[in-house]
């Protein structure tokens, strides 16, 4: 069995992409007022961790680098069934990038306090994507990433990941501790009841500055700027095409195509 | 400032795509070397790179992530490279992600159109899911960057490496286990969606996959590509990955989309969005994909799918 049975999950407070409204003049859209929620692949993450803890015990520690806000996102994880959370705090407005989230999460990784077998992550997160920040703390820590993971067996010493490449899946094991990073396929993350959402409440969350750890403070700071962030307008016609029944939709269907030129094959 | 760009040899040959990429960044005075993986002679000459890093370490594996960050960090000290410049593939975004780690420096993924600025490097991304695109400045050096999914690269110019120097690359190797149990080969549709003029999209809409038939009847009809959802290559299989559009899978520019049964979450939209005419056949009449389309069609695929079919084939057949 792996050492601790500690399994980590990171999990971000990131911007809600479906919330998000740019300025309808400029189109230019302002990051850090932006609505936040969880990454959608943190919960595949948090469910995953909760699946091992449920078959081989232990404890699953929820862990986010973010402001006070970014409690919001453990709390999710909480609910889902993670037994305890740990922020890394930053001061607010500082918007980690993926490097500086990296060089924090592995920070506190490394402290001698904290063992672990497994940390598990979004493949990307749905605001920046990078996709690096799983690996990255792999990285730094000098063990294996084994990314895109759409199934995880944990068996004795030993754990076994499929995971999805672009042309081929592939098999692979590995030992501990290591990194895995999941995305949507790899489980249905449960949705929080009443009674867990209670329950998660009484959770703790601890919360430990970023500048208390031991990493210096030009690794957590950005080293990205983002100069401008706007959404791409795109015009439509949004024409609902008319009809009493699927053949007469699809007569006028017909007939537009042709207007539009298609119709012909 | 003129950069050192080094350049990672994709994967399965072609290099032209990135090197003309890195030849642009680097610009008259700058240099260009690439880093070869695999262990094969490399025959084909990237025009414009001064220098080919080949690694030469026994166990070593071009398909581990790890290793090839690890041999990207060789190259970097080696070359005194101020870029790093890699495809979009999985595994070299695991493989610029741990090299940045290793060398303290950002890994930018995803980027387009890298370009020198005055006080860094500036690349443009997407963002919030491809809802958004944002310009990106990055100040240090070096800096790792991976490109985006774009066009398919023009094709290799073959030849010798001639006047190229090759440098022996001594990587230092993890030693934690890693092994590889089984590769199993994906089956591969065929479809280049990036260069189809016409897509028929299909989603979670289709109850079953032997449904697929209706798609592919319209498809036919149309003498279009078939598209899809991410649920239906990666999660049912229905179709292979190379079928599948969005942020994560294709980005195409057809003359018409035509989505039916897509509920049109921004991951997908970012995919098709460059698509002249959009159609889309939703029951929902408040799904989010009749946002982004000029025709709407609010029913259910499965009578409206064959209704449009016969009546298209009955149409063409009567033009032509
Ligand atoms: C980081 C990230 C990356 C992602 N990348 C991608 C990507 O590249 N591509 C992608 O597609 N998705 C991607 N996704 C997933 C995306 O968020 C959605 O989950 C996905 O696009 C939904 O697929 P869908 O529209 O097929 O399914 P659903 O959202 O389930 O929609 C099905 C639709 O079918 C309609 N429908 C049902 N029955 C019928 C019927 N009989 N007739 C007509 N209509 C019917 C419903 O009304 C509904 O609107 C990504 C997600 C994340 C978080
Ligand atoms: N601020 C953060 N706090 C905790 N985990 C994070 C944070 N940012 C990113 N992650 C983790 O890293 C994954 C990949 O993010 P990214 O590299 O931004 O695509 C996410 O899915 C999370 O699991």
């Amino acid at each position: 069995m792996p050492t601790s049975s500690r399994w980590i999950v990171a999990v971000k407070h990131g911007i809600d992409v479906n919330l998000t409204r740019a300025d309808p003049a400029t189109g230019r859209i302002e990051l850090a007022r932006a609505p936040r929620k969880t990454s959608d692949f943190d919960k595949n993450a948090v469910e995953e961790a909760v699946r091992l803890r449920e078959k081989h015990g232990g404890t699953v520690t929820a862990l986010a680098v973010g402001p006070a806000t970014a409690r919001e996102a453990i709390r999710d994880a909480l609910s889902m069934g993670a037994d305890e959370g740990v922020l890394l705090t930053i001061p607010d407005g500082n918007l980690a990038d993926s490097r500086a989230t990296a060089a924090s999460l592995a920070a506190y990784l490394r402290t001698p306090e904290v063992t672990f077998d497994l940390a598990l992550f979004g493949e990307g997160s749905t605001d920046h994507f990078s996709q690096t920040v799983g690996p990255r703390v792999a990285a730094e820590l000098g063990i294996p990433s084994l990314c895109h993971v759409r199934q995880l067996e944990v068996d004795g010493d030993h754990l076994r990941a499929s995971r999805d490449l672009e042309t081929t899946v592939e098999q692979i094991e590995t030992g501990f501790p290591a990194v895995v990073t999941v995305g949507q396929e790899i489980n249905t993350p449960r949705l929080p009841t009443f009674l867990t959402s209670l329950k998660a409440s009484k959770k703790e969350i601890r919360e430990i500055p970023v500048s208390s750890l031991n990493v210096a403070p030009s690794a957590w700071s950005r080293s990205v700027t983002v100069r401008e962030a706007s959404v791409p307008i795109i015009p439509r016609r949004k024409l609902r095409v008319s009809g009493s029944d699927a053949a007469s939709i699809s007569q006028e269907l017909v007939s537009i195509l042709q207007r539009e030129g298609i119709g012909r094959v | 400032m003129s950069e050192r760009v080094l350049v990672l040899s994709p994967r399965g040959g072609d290099a032209t795509g990135l090197t003309a990429a890195g030849r642009e960044l680097a610009g008259a005075a700058g240099s260009v070397a690439a880093l070869i993986l695999g262990t094969e002679t490399p025959t084909v000459r990237p025009p414009g790179v001064s220098r080919v890093y080949a690694v030469t370490v026994p166990g070593f594996d071009a398909d581990r992530g790890d290793h090839v960050g690890a041999a990207v960090v060789a190259a970097v000290r080696g070359f005194d490279a101020s870029i790093v410049l890699a495809g979009p593939t999985k595994l070299d975004g695991e493989a610029l992600a741990r090299a940045g780690a290793a060398l303290d420096a950002p890994t930018v993924t995803g980027v387009r159109s890298p370009r020198p600025a005055a006080d860094g490097v500036e690349v443009t991304r997407d963002i919030l899911s491809g809802n958004a695109t944002a310009t990106e400045l990055i100040p240090g050096r070096p800096v790792l960057l991976t490109l985006t999914r774009g066009p398919p690269p023009s094709p290799p110019s073959e030849g010798p490496f001639v006047g190229t120097e090759v440098v022996p690359l001594h990587v230092e190797l993890p030693s934690y286990p890693f092994r590889r149990l089984s590769v199993t080969p994906k089956s591969a549709g065929g479809a280049n969606l990036e260069a189809a003029d016409r897509i028929v999209s299909v989603g979670r809409g289709l109850q079953k996959k032997e449904d697929l038939s209706l798609v592919n009847g319209l498809a036919a009809v149309l003498g279009a590509a078939v598209g899809c959802t991410r649920p239906l290559a990666a999660e049912s299989g229905w179709l292979s990955d190379d079928h599948w559009v969005g942020l994560t899978g294709h980005r195409v520019h057809p003359t018409l989309y035509i989505a039916i049964g897509i509920s049109g979450a921004v991951q997908h939209l970012v995919g098709m969005r460059d698509s002249k005419l959009v159609v889309a056949i939703n029951k929902d009449a408040n799904a989010p994909i009749f946002q982004q389309a000029d025709f709407q069609v609010v029913g259910d695929l499965y009578a409206i799918v064959p209704e449009l079919t016969r009546r298209l084939a009955a149409a063409t057949t009567a033009s032509s």
